[in-house]
């Protein structure tokens, strides 16, 4: 069927995240607006378990191109099938995560079918008027937002931070037509080969998946404040994160930087500390639920996003919530120790 | 060749590496193999059918698990999550065994079994079952996809309203 929304899942052959179920909600949405409906491509060797959980968060059709030449990401192979389904079934738009695999492919298949791309959107939209794809994209280095369309050129394409939307919930009673497609006999040489995978280990950094995290930022001017920070961490059973400036600083590893370059996070509660609420920082919170932040300056734009502000120094407010927070646990302690 | 196929989120059949949420297939004759969807709440398949041994004599009329017509005594033996048909001679017909996926379930059916005319119409094996694809009626899934109708209601983001597929 033309002019349909299409969701690219890469982790049947790269065992990645699975944004692409994040982006079925996104593509559901979209696809209604443009009466059409929203489905998934699958690429890789034994795809079973992969359709059912699109199909169980929101694919209304699936394409499977499966096979031994696509169990790993090769980038030729993989940009020839997804140019191949898209010149024979002619979508109107596709949806990839901006992952490592994600972003290469769609810049291939971009300039392969010519077409336009926004990288890293953090939302999209139909435009009413026009039924062209929106796309709210970070331009000139993260200081703006743009509002990017692709008027002439078909499909729109367009990359996603996994972690931007949420996925649709789990429903077993969903079924969806798949169509399982002769591959597709892409055999292209790759410039390289796959050697050996090892998968790296995952240490303790669960951030975007964390229901609590604590945030700290360049406003965390010294060490003291930072260990506050940490204890304040410790006594929420929250995940650490921070900002650029932090990591720059080597306080904190890369991988618990948030923000546009970093990561998306989604939690329950978010406290953040000494984060002036820069459009990078901001990009990466916006999906959390409830905000708490902390800064000295009364004029930062943190307290636009927050839902609970609090102006003061951290030096000053910190010692006192942690202690607070150990006073309602030695309490809880107690009650529970005594029936 | 291209296959389009209507699939379950929660349990379908393996069919040559595939998947199907049910599998139906008639001969020109009598023979007649269901292998019936499995709802939510639900674990072990059930299949209906009408099979015949290799010398094309009636071996079993079976409906929904339930032997209806069992001429040469067969037994429909639960096992762990599955269940095997068996023969008189303790020879496995039919064998089902249910595999979780992330999920949802998926089942695998190995055996063998033949039509009025004695032939092998039906394997299955690793990769699920196999069968001459004139063998198999099809589901509505290829009407629906050339029409482009949607299946689905539509539902909010996160809400857990579903829609119905065929």
């Amino acid at each position: 069927m033309k002019g349909e929304v299409w969701v690219v899942d890469e982790s049947a052959s790269f065992g990645e995240n699975r944004v692409a179920l994040e982006l079925l909600s996104k593509g559901r949405e979209l696809s209604r607006k443009l009466g059409t409906r929203c489905c998934a491509i699958v690429l890789g060797c034994d795809t079973r378990e992969e359709v059912m959980e699109l199909i169980a968060h929101g694919a209304e059709m699936v394409y499977v191109a499966q096979g031994p030449h696509l169990s790993q990401f090769r980038p030729r192979v993989y940009t020839e099938v997804v140019c191949r389904l898209v010149h024979e079934f002619q979508p109107e738009i596709i949806l990839l995560g901006a992952t490592e695999t994600g972003r290469e492919l769609a810049a291939r298949v971009a300039k392969r079918l010519d077409t336009g791309l926004s990288a890293d959107c953090l939302d999209l939209e139909i435009d009413e008027e026009t039924g062209n794809l929106v796309q709210l994209a970070p331009a000139f280095g993260g200081k703006l937002l743009a509002e990017v369309v692709c008027p002439e050129r078909r499909p729109q394409m367009a990359t996603v931070r996994p972690g931007t939307f949420p996925q649709l919930l789990h429903d077993p009673k969903a079924t969806a037509p798949v169509l399982y497609l002769d591959t597709v006999d892409a055999e292209l040489e790759e410039e390289w080969e796959v050697v050996a995978m090892e998968v790296a280990p995952e240490g303790d950094c669960e951030l975007e998946s964390a229901p609590v995290v604590v945030s700290a930022g360049a406003g965390v001017t010294c060490s003291e404040a930072f260990h506050l920070v940490i204890e304040l961490a410790r006594a929420l059973g929250a995940q650490l994160g921070g900002t650029r400036p932090l990591v720059q600083r080597g306080l904190l590893p890369q991988e618990r930087m948030i923000g546009q370059t970093g990561k998306t996070i989604r939690p329950k509660v978010l406290i953040t500390v000494g984060t002036s609420g820069a459009l990078q920082y901001a990009s990466g919170i916006r999906g959390s639920e409830f905000i708490i932040a902390i800064d000295k300056n009364p004029m930062a734009p943190i307290f636009d996003e927050a839902d609970l502000g609090i102006v003061g120094d951290a030096s000053d407010i910190l010692p006192r919530l942690v202690s607070a927070l150990s006073s309602v646990r030695k309490e809880n302690d107690l009650e529970a120790a005594h029936g | 060749m291209d296959e389009l196929k209507m699939v379950s989120a929660y349990h379908n059949y393996l069919v040559r590496g595939r998947l199907q949420r049910e599998v139906v297939l008639k001969s020109r004759g009598n023979f007649f193999f269901h292998a019936h969807r499995v709802e939510p709440m639900e674990r072990v398949p059930s299949i209906s059918g009408r099979f015949f041994d290799r010398r094309g004599e009636l071996l079993l009329v079976i409906q929904r698990n339930e032997l209806v017509e069992n001429p040469q005594g067969l037994a429909l033996i639960p096992m762990g999550d599955g269940w095997s048909l068996i023969s008189s001679t303790m020879e496995a017909i039919l064998s089902c065994q249910v595999v979780d996926a992330k999920e949802g379930l998926i089942t695998i059916l190995r055996g063998v079994l033949h039509d009025e005319r004695g032939q092998e119409v039906l394997k299955g094996g690793e990769l699920g079952l196999e069968f001459p694809p004139e063998l198999e009626v099809s589901e509505l899934a290829e009407r629906e996809f050339r029409s482009g109708e949607a299946d689905r209601e539509a539902r909010p983001c996160g809400g857990s309203e579903n829609g119905v597929g065929l």
